[in-house]
């Protein structure tokens, strides 16, 4: 990851910051610039919800480099409680509890390091409830 | 050094974070002695994508939904595992919960940073400079491999919402007293992974002299004595220590007990009694009065009243010795792996 992109991006990784339309109400995560059901530019930054439903999940075995060391990660679509779908990691699981339809809730943990002198990555995972 | 302060300041909300892992004090003396077991059954352990902030995080969001998301002024947090030496987590979990307009500050004093953090931030509230404030200890406690403190080095959070009585607050904070002395029980030089600590030492002259001195001037201080209180809360560096300085100021078991975790958790420092307070809240009643002291080495003990005037009103709050029966236990392997123990 680069630090400064990170930075620029922090709301969306840490926060679920989106974007919902003034128009129509449509809601967004990652945000947008223009409102894909109405073509609106008008859009205000709005947080997501921080729960939601499994829809489907894998177990990644072989990650990108910067995840090598975390190897296995689950990663899910998640049914946000406003239906917005969202992609991220869940955290604290073994491969036999993970189920879809299951409750998660976002939490903010370490997504990856650049190294032990570099900058520290934290993000959104979802952990189940 | 003594000195004592009169508090008006509320718990609006608290939060206890233990991580899913554990690994057994037998585990650990399998590796190292090959048999035998620590003081503690198990200690809690973080995984590998934990560290004191997120932990932080955890235990302050369960805080800030029972308070209902007050506007906070300053967060506070104690930790002596710091993930950055130099970038504070009072700034990132600022950041994190969207206050901006705010004092965001680490604080270290081994295992007391936490009540520190509770110790400052009432007295900010007292005195009117803020409204609300959140209170924060966490650590990812480390312990030499084979050391006796790899036993009981464990990883935890609890945090506080903090504001001025309001009538619906869950407790009040009332007296707090420190006591401190430059004494070398404990300590971690610059860069270095791993604390060193004088063994046998760490008892009398340090744990035990600086909680009892800062008990008894509270006792001073108030006019109340070991049987005012319904509960008491002693720092847990082992399941022994607590339960001995409660005996030696007076205190019965029943009033320790509620709070005792070391047993299935281990020492999680600057968490340590504020994840006890938790336990404390979810089963007090209205009326009731406790007694919390913490410890830190080097070395310090922070002492405070607390009395309980209402009760948790958040729906979706699980008390946490419920949430303590869902864990996982690990191998000595994967303890390494995760708490960097391993080098490459």
């Amino acid at each position: 990851m680069i630090p400064i992109a990170y930075w620029r991006n922090r709301k969306l990784y840490t926060r679920l910051i989106g974007s919902r339309c003034k128009r129509c109400g449509a809601e967004y995560y990652p945000p947008v610039k223009v409102c894909k059901k109405c073509g609106s530019v008008d859009l205000e930054e709005k947080e997501m919800p921080k729960t939601g439903t499994i829809i489907s999940y894998t177990k990644l075995t072989e990650p990108p480099v910067d995840f090598k060391d975390y190897s296995p990660i689950y990663l899910a679509m998640i049914r946000l409680d406003n239906g917005v779908t969202v992609l991220g990691q869940i955290a604290d699981a073994e491969s036999e509890e993970i189920r879809i339809g299951m409750r998660v809730m976002a939490t903010i943990r370490k997504w990856t390091e650049d190294g032990q002198n570099g900058i520290i990555y934290y993000g959104y995972k979802f952990k189940i409830i | 050094m003594l000195y004592s302060m009169r508090l008006n300041s509320a718990i609006l909300g608290y939060g206890a974070y233990v991580p899913k892992y554990r690994i057994s004090t037998e585990e650990i003396a399998r590796m190292w002695a090959g048999e035998g077991s620590g003081p503690n059954r198990m200690k809690a352990v973080a995984s590998y994508d934990e560290d004191a902030l997120t932990m932080a995080y955890e235990a302050a969001s369960i805080a800030m939904k029972m308070a209902n998301y007050p506007e906070i002024q300053a967060i506070l947090v104690g930790s002596e595992s710091k993930p950055y030496a130099v970038k504070p987590m009072g700034s990132i979990l600022s950041d994190i919960f969207g206050f901006n307009k705010i004092l965001g500050v680490d604080l270290e004093f081994a295992c007391k940073g936490g009540t520190e953090a509770v110790q400052m931030i009432s007295g900010m509230i007292t005195s009117g400079v803020i409204k609300y404030g959140l209170a924060i200890g966490s650590d990812t406690a480390q312990g030499r491999p084979a050391d006796d403190l790899e036993y009981t080095a464990a990883s935890g959070a609890g945090a506080v919402v903090l504001g001025q009585p309001n009538g619906k607050e869950i407790a009040r904070i009332t007296h707090s007293v420190t006591y401190v002395t430059d004494t070398p029980d404990f300590w971690r030089r610059p860069k270095e992974h791993y604390p060193m600590h004088l063994g046998r030492f760490t008892g009398e002259p340090a744990y035990f002299t600086h909680i009892m001195s800062s008990v008894k001037l509270l006792f001073e201080e108030t006019g109340f004595k070991p049987s005012d209180f319904n509960y008491a809360i002693f720092h847990q560096p082992n399941p022994r220590f607590p339960v001995e300085v409660g005996k030696r100021l007076g205190f019965k078991e029943e009033q320790l007990k509620p709070g005792l975790l070391n047993d299935e958790l281990g020492n999680s420092y600057s968490a340590n009694t504020l994840v006890a307070l938790s336990a404390v809240l979810d089963v007090s009643k209205i009326g009731d009065r406790i007694l919390l002291a913490s410890f830190g080495s080097g070395a310090g003990s922070d002492s405070f009243v607390i009395e309980v005037t209402s009760k948790a009103d958040d729906d979706d709050y699980i008390p946490l010795r419920e949430r303590l029966k869902n864990y996982v236990e690990i191998d000595y392997a994967t303890y390494s792996k995760w708490r960097n123990k391993i080098i490459r």
